[in-house]
Parts: C-alpha cells; structure tokens; sequence
C-alpha cells in the first residue's frame, strides 16, 4: 500500500472482501420475521460466534424495545411481586460465561428419509455460541422470596407472540443468567435486546428473549412451545415432552459442502462439538465412514456447555472419503450414529437431532452431505 | 462486621467482599395488584387466568378458528 488508508469509523465492519460471511434465512410466508436465520459455520473458526452472525429464531420477528421503557416482572408465588428496570438490573452483581445455544430444531432435517442436499450452515446452523454477560435470576428470585412449593417458572417475551417457557426452579436457581450483554457489548435486538434468559445447555427456544416476565408457579404452565412444539413425537404415539438439555453432538466445519477441496494433499479437518451436560471429553473424526477413527486435538480452554473447536491433520489421497465426528461428553455419553438415533426415536419427529453426520468427499473435491 | 472483609482502598472508596454484596442493592420496586393482572397474559393448565366466557370445539370452529388461516409457527 503507497497511499493513506481509509480513515475511522465508530463501529466497525468486517472487510469488504467478506461479503459472503452471512446467515441465511427463511421467513414463513405472510410473517415478518417468524422463521430462523443460520450461521455459516463453515466459513468461520474459533468456537465464538459474533454477534452479527447469531443464529436466530423467531416466533413473530424482532421487537424494538427501547430499554429506558422496558420492565422486568417478577410475580406468582413470591413474597414480593417486583417489577426491575434495566438501570436498575445493571446495578447487581454480573457474571459472565461463555456458552452455546442450539434451537431444539437443529439438524432436524437429518430425520428425513433421504439425506438433504445441504451444507453445515443449512443443516446444521442454528447453533451459536457466545459470551454472556448479566444478573443472576437466582439473586432477583431471592429478593423476592420464593414460595417453597414453588417448583417451576415461566418466562415470557415481549415480542408479538409473547413467546413462553416454562423452566424448572432447580435449574433456575442453578445457573440462570438474566443476560445483558453479548461478547462484551449490549445484546443484539436479534438475540433478545435489552434482556434475555440464559440456560445454559438447555435447547435454544427456552433461553427466552426480550425477556419481560416471570411466573413463579408450582408446576409447568404447558405452553403451546413445550406441548404442540418442542416436544418429541415417538414410533409408538407417546411424545416425548421436557427434553432440555442438548445431548453431546459434533459437525465437520471444515471441509464441508460448500468448500471445494483443490487437490490431494494435507488438510486440517475441523468442527465444533458441545453438550448441554458439560463439557466435551473427545471429539474422535473418520474419514472411512467410521469404520476407523483417531482423536482429534480439542482447542482450549474446554468450557462447560460451550462450543468446542477440535482439529486433526488429514492427508487427502485423492479417493472418495466419507468425513465423520463423533463426540463424547465428560458424562461418558457417547454422540450415536444417525442409525442408532432413529432405531430409538423413529423419524416422526424435528427435535433433538445429535446423530453422527457426514460429509462425502469426492474425487472431484466437492463435498456433499451423505448418510453413512 | 461479621464475615464481612471491609477493604478501606482510600479515605473515600470502600470495597466490599463478594459476601457483602450478595444481599444484593435491592433495587426492584414492588408490583401493584392491578398491574401485576394486567401483565399477566398465561393460563394455567387448570384453566386458571381464562377471562369470564364459554366455548367449546364446535362453536370454535365456525367462528375463530375459522378466521385462523395460518397459526404463527
């Protein structure tokens, strides 16, 4: 460069050149903004998210709340029903920590019967991970005396569709965050602005955004999100209802489709694994459609109920190869194969999708989602 | 001071341990009853929280349910 650069600018923006690093989205046809938008997961590494490139759900789009009016309530069975501002919230004890959400729906479409043209943004991109920042619900629950029969709470959003979920108290008073900030700055409006509820580990839709009330109550409310939604139907006609933490699970970022791999030669392969019960134990990759497997390198710090980046060298010959990871958490559970998944779950259902996935390579280098 | 670890950093400044501020500043202001009724929007399983009213499924169909192309997803 022989001439002056550009000069500052108050917020900055990924350069130009990097165009292509988006989400992308779906919107359900006469909604404004009810659908969920993906990230591109294999154009990014690390295990943080940024905030720009979140994944997304929303049941009735984006509201546009401005903090000085927004109000938090906390009533039902408490000794003091009390209602925060977010002046008022900022001034508690905060706690950061870093984490992943998954949308319970993740990976769905690995249920169907015919592997899905698709790459990991598509398939596999409503998974997020970031640093959280807020007030423990555990402390504004305590200043507003619990009940001790109460058991549960709803919490609820302020967007149109008034989005509910009901949570377990134990859970609640375990590691509840009532986030503010999302990797050190305010919380984007997609991601729940001003306030959002964060449970770690727990499928995405429960970590309430625009967050606005909370019901303390005896037992669960059974919203339409954990009835008719967010439950799983099973072979034999029963759901099963209250699935919350996400089990182990892993995804090759890289390569992935999309990449298209130049050449026979050393690659690294790539991904992110996490669980809702903890932290990963190992991440083993295959590239012979599992029938052998080595451990990959896991990128520290290894945090609990955080995405986690593995890594392993791999010499591509040239020859068609399937890629595969599988995860295991520090309970010792081990990621399924997508065959093991359905012989327990069936194919009725969207939910909770872990199974192992795979990608072909083949000897043209491009790279395409197959069942293994 | 029982407990409490007072750090006297200046003349001015008191630093308080995490323990002292775990009682927390207290800060949320109490609801009102007519507030708290007017905020509340969940029924409950038991149907507590449904305003004064009747239906059933038949009479639903014709007239709400009929005007509900689409549910929000």
């Amino acid at each position: 460069m022989r001439e002056p650069g550009s000069p500052f600018v108050g917020y900055g923006q990924p350069s130009r050149f990097e165009a292509k690093v988006v989400r992308i989205f779906t919107s359900a046809p006469g909604t404004t903004g009810t659908g969920a938008s993906r990230t591109p997961h294999h154009l990014l590494n690390g295990a943080i998210t940024p905030s720009g490139l979140h994944f997304e759900r929303h049941h009735s789009g984006i509201p546009d709340i401005d903090p000085d009016r927004h109000r938090l309530l906390i009533h039902g069975l408490v000794k003091r029903p009390l209602v925060f501002t977010l002046e008022a919230l900022a001034r508690y004890p905060m706690v950061s920590r870093i984490a992943f959400i998954e949308c319970g729906g993740n990976s769905g479409a690995l249920y169907q019967k015919n592997a899905v043209a698709g790459g990991v943004q598509a398939l596999h991109g409503l998974v997020s991970c970031a640093e959280w920042t807020g007030v423990r619900l555990a402390d504004l629950l305590d200043e507003a005396g619990v009940d001790p029969k109460a058991q549960w709470i709803l919490a609820e959003g302020a967007d149109a569709a008034g989005m509910s979920r009901s949570v377990p108290m134990v859970k609640v008073m375990d590691d509840a965050i009532l986030a503010l900030y999302q990797n050190g700055e305010r919380i984007r409006p997609s991601n729940g602005y001003p306030l959002r509820l964060l449970l770690p580990g727990y499928e995405g839709n429960m970590n309430v955004k625009w967050l606005r009330r909370i019901k303390v109550t005896q037992g669960p409310t059974m919203t339409k999100d954990e009835t008719s939604k967010y439950t799983i139907s099973l072979p034999d006609g029963k759901a099963l209802q209250f699935v919350f933490p996400i089990e182990a699970k892993s995804v090759i970022t890289q390569p992935s489709p999309g990449l298209v791999m130049k050449g026979a030669g050393l690659y690294e392969i790539s991904g992110l694994a996490w669980s809702g019960y903890g932290k990963i134990g190992t991440v083993d990759v295959s590239a012979d459609g599992g029938t052998s497997w080595a451990p990959a390198a896991l990128q520290q710090p290894v945090l609990a109920e955080a995405l986690t980046r593995f890594r392993i060298a791999w010499r591509w010959n040239g020859g068609p190869a399937i890629l595969q990871s599988r995860a295991t958490d520090e309970s010792g559970y081990v990621q399924p194969t997508r065959a093991l998944l359905i012989a327990e779950r069936g194919m009725k259902t969207i939910y909770h999708f872990n199974g192992i996935a795979s990608w072909a390579v083949g000897e043209n280098g491009e790279v395409t989602h197959v069942y293994a | 001071m029982r407990n409490r670890r007072v750090a006297a950093a200046s003349a001015s400044l008191v630093l308080l341990s995490s323990a002292a501020l775990a009682e927390g500043p207290g800060l949320g202001r109490a609801a009102a009853p007519d507030e708290i009724a007017s905020w509340d929007i969940s029924i409950a399983p038991d149907g507590a929280g449904l305003p004064p009213g009747r239906g059933d499924p038949e009479t639903g169909k014709g007239g709400l349910y009929g005007k509900m192309r689409r549910m929000p997803r």
